[in-house]
């Protein structure tokens, strides 16, 4: 393997795009020498007469790996091994090479990783394990603009963050322990009833987000619609037709509606007042990463794991500062000015970047959250070149506009309200009138305000109005989880991490536990939580995830030694595990009998679908009511809604038969019930049925 | 026909918690809400009988859940004996 020509200062970058931004922004004449070694790219820098070579990881090298080779539970002791050890498919042994050949002439090493839990546990971990050493140097930077860099070199701190470090390693060793122990408990149960593997996992935050879904679910099966009423009504001010508000806004009894009803139709009443009051509204904290998950599906509908995903490569092109952040605070040793004059070198922006360069207020508005590494998510300044996709420019947009409306004047804006009484009934109708948007045009169009501007009008005035109604109403049930909702579920539980929670959603997808835009949990994630609910309901209540987090968030704020909170985790967890193998036998025919059911309830895909013709029609067996009908998948699709469906026969066994009806295109289907067997068009209405048979 | 099997929930078939209940589990807890909310749409609308009030949710259909319909349905169309 060639190598670098020593001394140097070895530093460590979490991925190559990283370590070519740092490389750059590090080398005096910004053209960092690129070596390919192995085929990783390692950049030479020459730096105040100093050698530094800068070399990526790709994320984690290093993974936990059980030291036992048997398969019993509990699993209680763990070592770091080379993560293409454990999982066969990652492609980091190249990398764990050439960060070992460069370690011999290396005389100091600086860990260049992002600064936050996991950024410090990759370096740490390269340092330790593959390094051999104990002693590293930390740059810590919020973007990767050359002027951070630079700043974060100079003022480099002599050694790691020990509370991020032992707080990112904490995490790991738990959610290692949990999951490793969970799935093999789940997995055995299984076995020891069915005599048949399969692995069911479900980990330490998965089990109560699952089971959020799940409640949420129970909660609109056994919802029951309540009635109302709300009486509806309109007036005539100076010849325009107005909405009125009753001074109730649901009323509960039909009764008492119908009577407000009866009480007012003269239809004729007074202005009794007149309530006018100027308001202003502030705007928006800066992001953190919640809120912009949020605002991005909102307005893009990207789901949270997508948002982070683009803002991390937004990121790593210096065009925005680091994503992972709970921070809603901007200080001012920013340099917004600088910020703002660069946004100012950009069409898009340059009009209102230079508005408020011209009004020289450059304290920001901020929030009340702190994160104690990072600032709030803000631009850098830097342009966009044309690489960058129409997902990618819409989500900078988005916080360029945010960062923008941060410096505005707050939108002044002034309220009216004309209160009318009938036969001792009250009335109102609202209006508002814009006086300054101030801020929001910043944010355009992300946020605006409507006007409604009611006219001048005198009080004591009679007043027509065009019809008072009651209108029945039934109450609805909840609405179900989107991934932006479930997002903050999980964060008013307090479980799971900003970092972690989008990523632990798409897990539950992935393993098909839960599906849908809107979220459906399946057959299978259905079982997997009715069991634990009644079996050991521990792994899927929020309440031992909240308890743990905070366990850990305590590591990082006080420092405490992480040996002693595992050791009294791993006996908490024991015992646990102890009790689960008590009932292992009941556990595990339960599962076993949960998953027959929704392996029975398996989708059978019969044929295309005629009327939307994308969707396939399939045969759905509702799990609950065990009734059969023939459906077409695209009902799901939000863009689609097809509603086509096709009754069967409740008893008998259904076979596909891959044939096509030759009057209406629709599948045929092979239908048995004892001795009877019939081949037929799916279509009641199919001709071929009119014949007689 | 097969002789109906005493043990099991009329409407999915699954087996009762205890033979002596009328559903299952799910099925009783649906049931449960069913009689509570007719107290409400009773002081919604004053007069009501109980089969206008399972014939006003079979009207709703889908606002009404599952598990509800399922026992809606059961209870219209197969009046106990
Ligand atoms: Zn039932």
């Amino acid at each position: 393997m060639s190598t670098i020509e020593g001394p140097y200062i070895l530093g460590i970058s979490e991925k190559p795009q990283a370590a070519q931004r740092i490389a750059r922004a590090l080398d005096k004449n910004n053209k960092p020498e690129l070596n390919r070694i192995k085929n990783v790219p390692v950049y030479l820098c020459q730096r105040d007469g100093i050698k530094i070579v800068i070399a990526p990881a790709l994320g984690h090298l290093l993974a936990l790996s059980s030291i036992s080779k048997t398969w019993n539970y509990p699993v209680l002791d763990y070592e770091w091994k080379p993560n293409y050890e454990v999982n066969k498919t990652a492609r980091t042994k190249n990398f764990i090479d050439v960060f070992k050949s460069l370690s011999k002439n290396a005389t100091d090493i600086i860990v260049m990783t992002d600064f936050d839990r996991e950024g410090e546990v990759i370096g740490y971990l390269i340092l330790k394990y593959i390094l051999g050493r104990d002693q590293a140097e930390r740059m810590k930077f919020s973007t990767l603009t050359r002027r951070d860099i630079i700043k974060a070199y100079d003022n480099r701190e002599k050694t790691l963050d020990s509370g991020f470090l032992n707080s990112g390693l904490i995490r790991h060793y738990v959610d290692w322990l949990y999951g490793i122990n969970y799935s093999r408990a789940l997995s055995s149960a299984f076995k020891r009833v069915s005599g048949r593997f399969k692995t069911i996992s479900i980990g330490r935050v998965q089990g109560p987000t699952l089971n959020s879904v799940v409640e949420l679910e129970n909660e609109i099966n056994i919802f029951l619609p309540i009635p109302y009423w709300t009486i509806e009504s309109e007036v005539i001010l100076e010849s325009k037709n107005f909405k009125a508000s009753y001074e109730k806004s649901r009323i509960n009894n039909q009764k008492e509606a119908f009577q407000i009803v009866d009480d007012c139709r003269s239809l004729v009443g007074k202005i009794k007042d007149i309530i006018q009051e100027k308001k202003s509204r502030y705007p928006f904290p800066p992001f953190n990463l919640g809120d912009l998950q949020r605002e991005a599906y909102i307005h893009f509908k990207f789901s949270p794991h997508k948002t982070l995903e683009i803002a991390e490569k937004l990121y790593l092109s210096a065009l925005i500062s680091y994503p992972r952040t709970d921070s809603q605070k901007l200080p001012m040793t920013l340099g917004h000015k600088s910020i703002l004059t660069k946004l100012e070198n950009q069409n898009n922006y340059k009009d209102y970047a230079n508005e408020i360069i011209t009004s020289k207020k450059f304290k920001p508005s901020e929030g009340k959250k702190i994160d104690a590494a990072h600032p709030a998510i803000h631009p850098t300044g830097n342009k966009p070149d044309k690489s960058f996709s129409s997902r990618e420019i819409k989500l900078y947009d988005l916080i360029v506009k945010r960062y923008l409306s941060l410096f505005g004047k707050p939108a002044l804006f002034s309220n009216k309200s004309i209160i009318i009484e009938i036969n001792k009934h009250k009335f109102e109708v609202k209006g508002s009138e814009i006086i300054d948007e101030g801020w929001i045009r910043y944010y355009k169009p992300y946020y605006s305000l409507k006007e409604k501007i009611l006219p001048e009008i005198d009080i004591e005035n009679e007043i027509i109005f065009n019809f008072i109604d009651a209108k029945e109403h039934f109450t609805s049930p909840p609405y179900r989880y989107n991934e932006s909702t479930l997002l903050r579920k999980m964060e008013d539980e307090k479980i799971g991490t900003k970092a972690t929670r989008a990523g632990i959603i798409q897990t539950l997808f992935a393993r098909g536990y839960i599906e849908g835009s809107i979220i459906n949990a399946t057959p299978l994630g259905l079982a997997v939580v009715s069991v634990l609910q009644e079996q050991y309901p521990v792994l899927v209540k929020s309440e031992m995830t909240r308890n743990l987090e905070e366990i850990m968030e305590n590591v990082q704020d006080q420092k405490k030694d992480i040996d002693k909170i595992i050791l009294s985790i791993k006996k908490e967890l024991k015992e646990m595990l102890v009790s689960f193998h008590t009932k292992e036998l009941e556990i595990g025919s339960s599962l076993y009998n949960n998953l027959k059911k929704s392996e029975g309830s398996e989708i059978i895909v019969l044929g295309k679908c005629i009327e939307c013709k994308k969707g396939d029609l399939r045969i759905i067996r509702s799990k609950k009511t065990g009734k059969r009908f023939i459906a077409c998948s695209s009902y799901f699709d939000k863009a689609i809604k097809c509603n086509a469906t096709y009754p069967l026969p409740s008893t008998g066994s259904i076979k596909t038969t891959g044939q096509k009806c030759s009057f209406d295109g629709l599948p045929i289907i092979e239908w048995r019930k004892g001795k009877l067997k019939k081949i037929m068009c799916i279509s009641p209405e199919c001709p071929s049925k009119k014949k007689g048979d | 026909m097969k002789p109906k099997n005493k043990s099991l929930c009329p409407i999915c078939k699954i087996n009762k918690k205890n033979p002596s209940d009328k559903y299952c589990k799910n099925h009783l807890q649906a049931k449960e809400g069913l009689q509570k909310g007719y107290e409400s749409w009773l002081k919604a609308y004053s007069i009501l009988s109980w089969e206008d009030y399972l014939k006003q949710l079979l009207d709703l259909g889908d606002q009404v859940g599952n598990l509800v319909r399922d026992v809606v349905e059961y209870e219209f169309y197969f009046k106990e004996n």
